[in-house]
């Protein structure tokens, strides 16, 4: 047992190291939050005026709600008077290339470890970063144009191809879906957006990176990806946070449109600071994510490594609306110290012989709360649909918790649903199993929570997967309770 | 007038006739919960798939003791027996002989009021208006003590008749069981009625087990199908006792069953048994609850439905484990047959732990009956209608099973069969 103590009083101590600060020089908005901020940061976007009046619309219904509570998670109410909703840093106009960019913004993704011409060079991923909800460049855009993809920051596309982000945005996630939708909907300031033409296949990963930089700012940005007929196109997303004692909102919505036969992979690798090991300080992550299967034969593939964040609050779902579609969802979440998560997904049923799959595995350790909270909606229409769900809870320490809330609908009966749940600790057994054979108990313990998770870890893109395994094994390799 | 105008009205020509054994003071507080919170919305997450809308502008009667008590179908066990007629307790049919040998059977009126300061509303996680105006109406129902040491010979089954015959009627008993050390009681809840009109019962009993002590209960739901009610059972372990639960519901407009467990003491062991059969327009909400707050304990649940026409299915079993309760076993397992393109499940199976050397398992599955059983039974001669049968009662047959009273499992056993066929 004293061993094991040990063991997690190391990884309480073990730093965030993605915890630095740049010095970049920002242009923010005002604190606080009213029409004038709405319209500040509209007209600093050069926005047109359906898009203001879009957002006014958002903001005045966000005005009537009040912050929902029914989540199994605790904070201090937010004072959203108190936060910057707009935080650009300070940059040339228009770059031409990658040389262009501030160096000090560069020495940032060098140290995120996303070095962009490297990235440019050898991997073949193409990324877009956000800093501070600014996307600061897109790589690869000229090789991606000449397929007919668009992949370019939300608020370019809104100049540039503002008939594709006026018949989509808000389709799949409408302003009035939720109080963090209608709050983001009004103040976005960026995000990135994503167009494969029909029949394409994109030949890379797509990639965006977000970090939220400059202190007392809210990050509130906005995603809309759409796979037209018959495309296909994998998704990565990764997320980093500097150090500070007091939360930050981080509040972005993500849309997914796939239409007839197409295919959406979407992965995260979420690990914003999560505060220390006294709960201070942290990031509040409540995303709304959700994806329309609009046409038959669609997919939408949902993959979440989450060990970041204070409080995890998101959904990613997925509306299954064409016949044939199929919608998964994979998800390893990971809380240690005060850390809490309440995620899980939303598999609706419309359409004919629809198929969905959960497989969620929790892990939590120190204090933390882990929760598990899905829907399975099969709609009368839905006939012939199928779903499997899978949720396991993995306990480290006697003072965490693990919580399960499947909500289960069934509206007709030639589909099958089908959930099962199991919570239990490391085996002892098993540990000692590793031991004789040489493994000491926090390789041990690595093992085990490697072949846990392998069945979500798979799931992910190549450079994701050393990345999560590799932050899995920061922050729980050797916590056995 | 709505029901809850109804209830508070009703209240203040109750209050001066209440039972004293009961403080003033708790049920005025009760009253007052009420009033504030109301009957239950679907706003509440406990109440989200079982909406009361419907009856809420019925001109209930409240506990009517001019009922008449023909028309009770008896079960042909040997047990002592009790009848409620419209919630009021009629004495002169009830036989309860020779059960003073054993225990101390009264009306919840007459109990001691320190018998009901250590014993009565102990445990109750989820409070709603429902439950708040039965505690302020407790007046009706049974008060059963068995001493230490001492075995029920037969069962204690009590009738709760709804007789509808002079319009609808509304009754509220409330139960309270006491099992002393090393005792042990099996108890049957019968629903029935008379009469083609509505009514509502908003019945509790409670369920006071001490150490090493065991109980079996079981609850019957056959009234008619214009009938509500809601009924909530919470039984609470001391050291190694035991109780085991069976509840099945094949008739009502609504029924909610509410069965919460509380395992107190180390090395209880609780097990929970439910059917229901959901046809035409019927409503069945089971919500159950498992608390394991005592390292030790185990828990094992299996809750099976059929669901037909457009009847709608609801199922919530929760487990909690709480921070000390180390070395936990919690099984639940909730199946659905769905047979109608209408019929409707929502299940819920929730697992809430705070411990970390335990062992818990849930599962739920909503599918159909199997094809492939179907095509083998009938490849084999046997028709369509009689295979899907047979199948259905293969299905039930799991928790018929657990009614450990010969005669009264061939009863039910027999019902459900009956019931199933098309």
């Amino acid at each position: 047992m004293s061993d094991s103590n040990k063991i997690l009083e190391e990884l309480t101590q073990s730093d965030y190291k993605y915890g630095f600060v740049t010095n970049i020089e920002n242009e923010s908005a005002p604190k606080g939050l009213s029409e004038d901020t709405v319209r500040f940061i509209s007209a600093k976007k050069n926005e047109p005026q359906w898009l203001l009046d879009w957002r006014l619309k958002a903001f005045r219904h966000w005005l009537t709600l009040e912050t929902p509570t029914w989540a199994n998670v605790t904070f201090p109410a937010i004072d959203y008077q108190d936060i910057i909703y707009y935080s650009a840093p300070k940059q040339k106009v228009t770059l031409n290339s990658l040389d262009e960019i501030d160096p000090e913004l560069r020495a940032t993704f060098e140290k995120l470890g996303i070095s962009l011409d490297e990235q440019k060079r050898l991997s073949g991923v193409a990324v877009d970063a956000v800093i501070d909800s600014v996307s600061i460049t897109t790589t690869f855009k000229v090789k991606l144009s000449e397929l007919g993809i668009i992949f370019c920051s939300m608020s370019e596309a809104v100049h540039e191809h503002p008939e594709l982000v006026k018949k989509y945005l808000g389709t799949v996630v409408p302003i009035t879906d939720n109080y963090f939708t209608a709050l983001n909907s009004a103040v976005f300031s960026d995000g990135s957006f994503c167009y494969i033409p029909k029949g394409v296949r994109c030949p890379m990963e797509l990639s965006t990176y977000f970090r939220i930089n400059a202190a007392n700012t809210g990050q509130f940005e906005r995603t809309l990806l759409i796979a037209d007929e018959g495309s296909h196109v994998s998704y990565l997303e990764g997320c980093t946070a500097p150090m500070r004692d007091e939360n930050q909102l981080h509040a972005a919505v993500v849309e997914l449109i796939s239409m007839e036969r197409a295919e959406i992979k979407y992965s995260t690798v979420q690990n914003w600071y999560p505060g220390d090991k006294n709960g201070k300080g942290g990031i509040y992550n409540f995303v709304t994510k959700r994806g329309i299967c609009a046409g038959d034969h669609a997919k939408i593939s949902w993959t979440q490594v989450e060990t970041g964040s204070a409080i995890t609050w998101k959904y990613p779902s997925v509306i299954l609306k064409g016949d044939y579609s199929i919608g998964e969802f994979y998800s390893v979440a990971v809380t240690n110290n005060m850390q809490q998560a309440d995620t899980g997904t939303k598999m609706i049923h419309i359409g004919k012989n629809t198929r969905s799959r959960i497989v969620s595995k929790g892990i939590s350790a120190g204090k933390s709360q882990n929760s598990y909270r899905g829907l399975v909606e099969v709609k009368p229409r839905a006939i012939n649909s199928r779903n499997f769900s899978q949720c396991d809870s993995l306990l480290m320490g006697d003072q965490c918790g693990a919580h399960t809330f499947p909500y289960i609908e069934v509206g007709n009966p030639s589909s099958i649903v089908e959930h099962e749940a199991t919570t239990s600790k490391i085996g002892e057994d098993q540990v000692f199993y590793c031991n004789q054979r040489g493994i000491d108990t926090e390789k041990a313990v690595a093992l085990i929570v490697n072949g846990y998770c392998k069945e979500v870890l798979n799931q992910l893109p190549m450079e994701f997967a050393v990345e999560a395994q590799k932050l899995l094994a920061i922050s729980l390799e050797g916590s056995v309770g | 007038m709505n029901l809850k105008d109804l209830l508070l009205q009703e209240y203040k020509n109750f209050a001066p006739t209440a039972s004293k054994a009961l403080p003033i003071a708790l049920r005025e507080e009760s009253m007052k919960q009420f009033s504030e919170w109301g009957i239950p919305t679907i706003k509440q997450e406990e109440w989200k798939y079982t909406n009361l809308k419907s009856i809420l502008e019925t001109p209930f009667k409240l506990n009517d003791s001019n009922g008449k008590a023909e028309g009770i179908q008896p079960y042909t066990i040997d047990a002592y027996k009790l009848v409620f007629v419209n919630g009021v307790w009629n004495t002169s049919l009830s036989d309860i002989k020779g059960i003073e040998a054993y225990a101390t059977l009264k009306s919840i009126s007459e109990a001691e009021p320190a018998v009901l300061a250590k014993y009565f509303n102990k445990f109750h996680p989820f409070q709603d208006g429902l439950q708040a105006s039965n505690l302020a109406f407790a007046q009706h129902g049974i008060y059963l003590h068995v001493a230490k040491g001492k075995e029920l010979p037969k069962p204690v089954l009590v009738y709760f008749l709804s007789d509808t015959t002079q319009g609808p009627i509304l009754a509220q008993p409330r139960n309270l069981v006491v099992l002393e050390q090393n005792s042990s009681a099996k108890w049957i809840e019968s629903f029935q009625s008379t009469g083609n009109d509505t009514s509502f019962t908003n019945i509790i009993s409670e369920f006071f087990l001490h150490q090493d002590s065991r109980l079996e209960q079981y609850k019957f739901q056959q009234e008619n199908d214009k009938a509500y009610h809601v009924g909530t059972s919470q039984v609470v372990h001391l050291e190694k006792s035991y109780s085991h639960s069976a509840v099945m519901t094949w008739s009502g407009a609504l029924v909610r069953n509410n069965l919460n467990i509380h395992l107190g003491a180390e090395y209880c062991e609780a097990h929970l048994y439910g059917l229901y059969l959901g046809s035409s327009n019927r409503h069945i909400d089971n919500h159950t609850l498992v608390d394991h707050a005592m390292p030790n304990c185990y828990s094992n649940e299996l809750y099976k439905g059929i669901l037909d026409d457009q009847s709608t299915g609801v199922f919530n079993g929760k487990i909690w484990v709480q921070k000390d309760a180390q070395k936990t076993n919690a099984f639940q397992s909730n199946k659905n047959v769905l047979l109608s393109a209408k019929a409707t499940m929502n299940t819920k199976p929730q697992l809430e732990i705070f411990a970390d050397d335990v062992k818990c398992s849930h599962g739920a599955t909503v599918g159909q009956l199997d094809e492939e059983a179907l095509f083998f039974l009938r490849a084999r001669g046997i028709p369509m209608a009689q295979a899907r049968l047979l199948l259905m009662q293969a299905f039930s047959d799991d928790v018929l099973n657990k009614i450990t009273i010969p005669e009264l499992q061939e009863e039910i056993t027999a019902t459900i069969a009956q019931r199933l066929r098309p």
